[in-house]
């Protein structure tokens, strides 16, 4: 893939959909299994990941050329953890409850192969409005997973959506919806069509 | 300079590093006294709560204005208490924790003056499974605690399974409902109560008394 003539349009189309890091690549599955029974929560991490993705993509694209090759993998995770920990302090101020929420995910940011995966595969030797838009993309393509699982099982499992009910009265929650497990049937079937779909359409 | 030269790289280590922990610094230096301001807030409603008084769609400095005018601390035999003020006379509130399913549940436990019905519970922090487990700090399950009686022996309160699903109405009988589908999560709650009780009430009885004189 070569970034430096690919057109921003084909750029998310490949990060949202056949290069799509968590359904096609399998990356970042951690995460997607435990913030997602809660849109909101959700969609919180979503941003907090994209906009971490997107940044330090940024940054380590900017210094490339300055880092010795031996030590790049330490300041790839200096600077992810770094855009993390601003993040996780900003939640706390301003996000208490969604922060607490959330709980050691928010830190876990920094391990989401996601990141380094970009940082080590795109952002060493590519510019950095490139390297900036792929974060973005990639970014992008993981939330648009996540908030489809939340969605299913918030809906099913609460009968609410974004905190407000939904349902029927007469709709009886499906308690396994919120916990782990559902959350690897439901990711397994949205992994299921992605994959069919990209397989017609190559 | 090499930019593979071991100089260089050691010189580039550093700088880097340095230049991101004054990043990190600045920011948490910018969100330090918000951060302290918002967990002081958490536990000043949770006091507030478990002791009957509401603070619902309270702005943050509404509540800290209500907690000074309402809530006095004091330290007694190694132990923080709060005397809060309610339309009832006073309740003693207390700092309490116990194992859950998954984590600490961090609890506030409320005794009415009296010292034989409890005023209130409230939980600051807990990591039980949510909509089940989690469900303990939805306000049916609290409010069973509202005014229920202490018993004189240890359990001094049951949590007991029912069919009910609106909770216990009844405040006279040292028992609430526990939570369906969250066994554990309702006999670590139960754990917790009576073991702050009888860790407390001991303590309240000597500061009555002590009051009074």
């Amino acid at each position: 893939m070569n970034g430096k003539d690919e057109q921003i349009s084909a750029l998310f189309k490949r990060t949202l959909f056949f290069e799509n890091p968590v359904v096609i690549q399998i990356l970042g599955i951690c995460s997607a299994l435990a913030v997602t029974n809660r849109l909101i929560n959700t969609a919180i991490m979503a941003i907090g990941l994209t906009l971490v993705t997107a940044l330090s993509s940024l940054t380590i694209s900017a210094i490339r050329n300055l880092i010795p090759r031996r030590i790049r993998m330490m300041v790839q995770v200096l600077v992810i953890a770094s855009y993390v920990i601003v993040f996780d302090l900003i939640l706390k101020a301003y996000l208490p409850a969604i922060s607490a929420a959330l709980g050691p995910y928010v830190g876990l940011i920094i391990t989401n192969c996601i990141i380094m995966g970009r940082a080590e595969a795109y952002a060493q030797s590519h510019p950095p409005l490139s390297a900036f838009l792929d974060g973005l993309g990639s970014g992008l393509g993981y939330s648009m997973v996540l908030m489809i699982v939340a969605f299913v099982r918030e809906l099913l499992g609460f009968g609410t959506l974004f905190g407000v009910k939904v349902t029927p009265e007469s709709f009886v929650n499906w308690t396994i919806m919120i916990m782990a497990p559902s959350a690897f049937f439901v990711l397994s079937i949205v992994l299921w069509i992605f994959k069919s779909f990209r397989t017609g359409t190559k | 300079m090499r930019k593979d030269s071991p100089l260089y790289t050691i010189l580039f280590a550093f700088i880097i590093s340095a230049l991101f922990a004054l990043l990190l610094g600045a920011v948490n230096a910018a969100t330090r006294d918000t951060i302290l301001l918002k967990q002081k807030i958490v536990e000043e409603k949770a006091i507030l709560e478990a002791a009957g008084i509401s603070t619902v769609g309270m702005s943050d400095v509404e509540v800290d204005t209500l907690f000074r005018e309402k809530v006095k601390t004091v330290e007694y035999s190694q132990k923080t208490i709060y005397l809060v003020k309610t339309d009832k006379g006073q309740a003693f509130a207390f700092k309490y924790s116990g194992p859950g399913l998954w984590g600490t549940i961090y609890a506030i436990i409320a005794v009415d003056e009296s010292l034989t019905r409890l005023a209130g519970i409230s939980f600051t922090k807990q990591s039980e499974t949510p909509g089940l487990g989690g469900r303990i700090d939805e306000s049916w399950f609290k409010m069973q605690f509202r005014g229920e009686t202490i018993h004189d022996t240890y359990p001094f309160i049951k949590v007991q399974k029912s069919s009910r699903t609106s909770g216990d109405p009844d405040h006279t009988n040292a028992s609430v409902d526990a939570i369906t589908g969250a066994t554990q999560t309702s006999n670590a709650v139960e754990k917790l109560i009576n073991e702050g009780l009888k860790e407390y009430i001991p303590i309240l009885k000597a500061l009555k008394a002590g009051e009074m004189v």
